[in-house]
């Protein structure tokens, strides 16, 4: 090995600028590839983690997944028939039992849960109205299933709502829109009709545009009040220690209660789906730049092959075998790929730091302020691995090919 | 049985397969016994380089055997072949075919190191010594390109005794020299007979030098004649 290697490494160094470029070609393809996954992992990582500490990670729903089954259905199951003109039984919604649930599942290792009743209303201050998701919260069960009371940048935190008669606390991108400050009193008003004065006792921001524009928080029962829906609960919000579990308990409470039980994967099941296509792209687009550096490669060892017949002629005439042959040329290849794919780390590492400092300021569905970038270790030796492996199957037809030349008519053609 | 030669060749015959075959070797018999400095001569297209490279184990004939030292290659594997051809037989061709990347010693040590039979140190002693032995004491370090002539045909030379094979084969090894280092090729051949008791079989155009060597074999037509 040491002896193809020695010969190997005359080969290429005979060839400089050629080796260079070829290992150039596969340097850029690793370095872009590490880069731009450090740069889609970063931004994948930093998303899902806003949704997994902003984001409940089970919703309970007060809701069904399909409609109940009519007697009809029950009792032929398989038989042809057709309901027209089924006028469901209109029930009052929200969960019912709702603290024997709570009470349950606060005995569940692992699990904290938020009660609430979710109300859609209009905030009018100054003769702008604005739609608003109002939620109705427990202080306590809040301030340990979510992480709102963080993002609130007012005096008191939760507790604020407590210091008013009725007290909200709205998103800062509210009350910008509403024109609105600390202590003002707004105009609440539901669907059901219910008006009510309400005064700002805190702001928050959560960094999400939707939440900060479209988002207030009050205490249940005055949620429950001016939704005119008394002592109902209509979803339970879930966190758990390990937020991997979510579709596991999701299932299983579905199971037990019957109530839409949604994880946060299945929530947000489009974004996650879109981070998989964008990765397979950015995969697919990377691979190709590999690709291409790895034609240099077959080009340069197919050229080193043309140019060394005499060479592999007097090698074979000497007492090398075909193997021994096919050895030099696909350690060439291999040699070529692992340096290029040395230089494509540095490459990569480098391109990643400049990334990590460009700076703007964009408000898409969340707050960026810069690229966010994650390196693995799994992308360098990945990149790296599929860079040399590539190379030396670049290598492999041109290697081969000398392997099975013979000497003889080499060494008559020389002559 | 045995018959004491260094190598020798029994009805062999080298067929070119083809819509009309063409005949190089046409059966012949032929031996040269250890310390035999023995020329091979003919015309061109008579088969000399034929009958050369099927002696080398480089081409496979279409019918007869070739025994070296004894052994007969037809009952060996490829590899097997390749190995007798590594230990026992150096070559020596028209052109040098020095490995222009490599210094004068690394191609010298070359075969040594793929037969790896001696520690790393003492294949660059040998190297070192067989160059000296060749007049080449100092060209070391130098590539191929930075010597004559007739330096890289004697570095060949070198390269060809590096695993101190019993038998070198050489397809017109003057082909390419002028008569000073052509004589000065062969002076080294006799030396090797003489004093190395090496079995060397050249294939030559030049009468002169082939008259010196202690046999003359004459082909036509692939055959002996």
């Amino acid at each position: 090995m040491k002896l193809l290697l020695h010969i190997a490494l005359g080969h290429l160094l005979a060839r400089k600028r050629q080796t260079l470029v070829s290992m150039m070609g596969v340097a850029m393809g690793v370095g872009f590839t590490i880069a731009m996954s450090s740069l889609m992992e970063g931004s994948q990582r930093d998303f899902i983690s806003r949704i997994v500490d902003n984001m409940p990670h089970v919703t309970l729903k007060d809701e069904f997944r399909a409609n109940p089954a009519q007697p009809v259905d029950l009792v032929y199951p398989k038989g042809a028939v057709a309901l027209k003109g089924v006028k469901p039984k209109d029930e009052i919604r929200g969960i019912k039992a709702p603290w024997n649930k709570i009470a349950a599942l606060e005995t569940m290792p692992g699990v904290r849960v938020a009660p609430s009743l979710h109300a859609q209303i209009f905030l009018s201050f100054s003769g702008k109205d604005v739609a608003v998701n109002l939620l109705g919260i427990d202080i306590e069960r809040e301030r340990r299933a979510s992480r709102i009371e963080e993002d609130i940048s007012t005096a008191g935190g939760l507790t604020a709502l407590e210091s008013a008669a009725n007290g909200i606390i709205i998103g800062k991108g509210l009350a910008s829109k509403l024109g609105v400050q600390m202590n003002d009193t707004l105009t609440a008003a539901s669907a059901s009709g219910v008006v009510m004065k309400m005064k700002v006792v805190g702001l928050f921001h959560t960094g999400i545009i939707s939440t900060d524009n479209g988002q207030a928080f009050a205490l249940i029962k005055k949620a429950q009040i001016l939704a005119d829906r008394p002592n109902v609960i209509n979803q339970m919000r879930i966190k758990l220690t390990d937020p991997m579990q979510a579709i596991e308990i999701a299932a299983k409470l579905e199971q037990r209660w019957g109530y839409r039980s949604e994880s946060w994967q299945e929530s947000n099941e489009g974004l996650l789906g879109a981070f998989v296509i964008r990765n397979t792209v950015m995969y697919i687009t990377v691979s190709a730049i590999l690709i291409v550096a790895s034609f240099g490669i077959f080009n340069v060892v197919s050229t080193v092959v043309f140019e060394k017949t005499r060479d592999i002629a007097i090698l074979r005439s000497m007492g090398f075998e075909p193997a021994d042959i096919r050895g030099i040329f696909l350690l060439e290849g291999f040699l070529v790929g692992l340096l290029g794919a040395l230089l494509g780390w540095a490459l990569g590492f480098g391109l990643s730091q400049i990334l990590g400092m460009v700076r703007f300021n964009i408000k898409m569905m969340t707050e960026v302020q810069g690229f966010i970038l994650h390196s693995t270790w799994i992308h360098y030796t990945m990149s790296g691995g599929v860079a040399a492996l590539s190379a030396t199957l670049a290598a492999w037809l041109p290697a081969n090919k000398a392997s099975r030349l013979k000497p003889v008519e080499i060494i008559r053609g020389a002559a | 049985m045995t018959t004491g030669a260094a190598i020798e060749a029994r009805k062999l015959a080298r067929i070119l397969p083809g819509l009309i075959p063409v005949t190089l070797v046409d059966g012949i018999d032929f031996m040269a016994k250890p310390g035999e400095l023995v020329a091979i001569t003919g015309a061109s297209g008579s088969g000399k380089s034929s009958l050369l490279y099927l002696l080398g184990l480089l081409d496979e004939p279409t019918s007869g055997s070739v025994i070296i030292d004894g052994i007969d290659s037809a009952s060996l594997t490829d590899a097997q072949r390749t190995h007798l051809r590594l230990e026992r037989l150096g070559f020596v061709f028209q052109f040098h075919f020095l490995l222009p990347e490599f210094s004068v010693l690394d191609n010298v040590c070359m075969p040594m190191k793929k037969l790896n039979a001696l520690p790393e140190q003492a294949q660059a002693e040998r190297g070192r010594m067989l160059l000296k032995d060749l007049g080449l004491e100092g060209s070391e370090k130098k590539l191929p390109e930075q010597l004559s002539g007739g330096e890289r045909q004697r570095v060949a030379v070198a390269r060809a005794l590096a695993n101190a094979p019993s038998i070198l084969l050489a397809d017109e090894p003057t082909g390419n020299l002028d008569s000073k280092n052509s004589h000065a090729v062969f002076d080294i051949f006799r030396r090797l007979t003489r004093q190395d008791g090496k079995t060397i079989i050249a294939v030559t155009h030049d009468q002169e030098l082939a008259s010196a060597c202690d046999r003359q074999v004459h082909l036509a037509d692939g055959q002996v004649v």
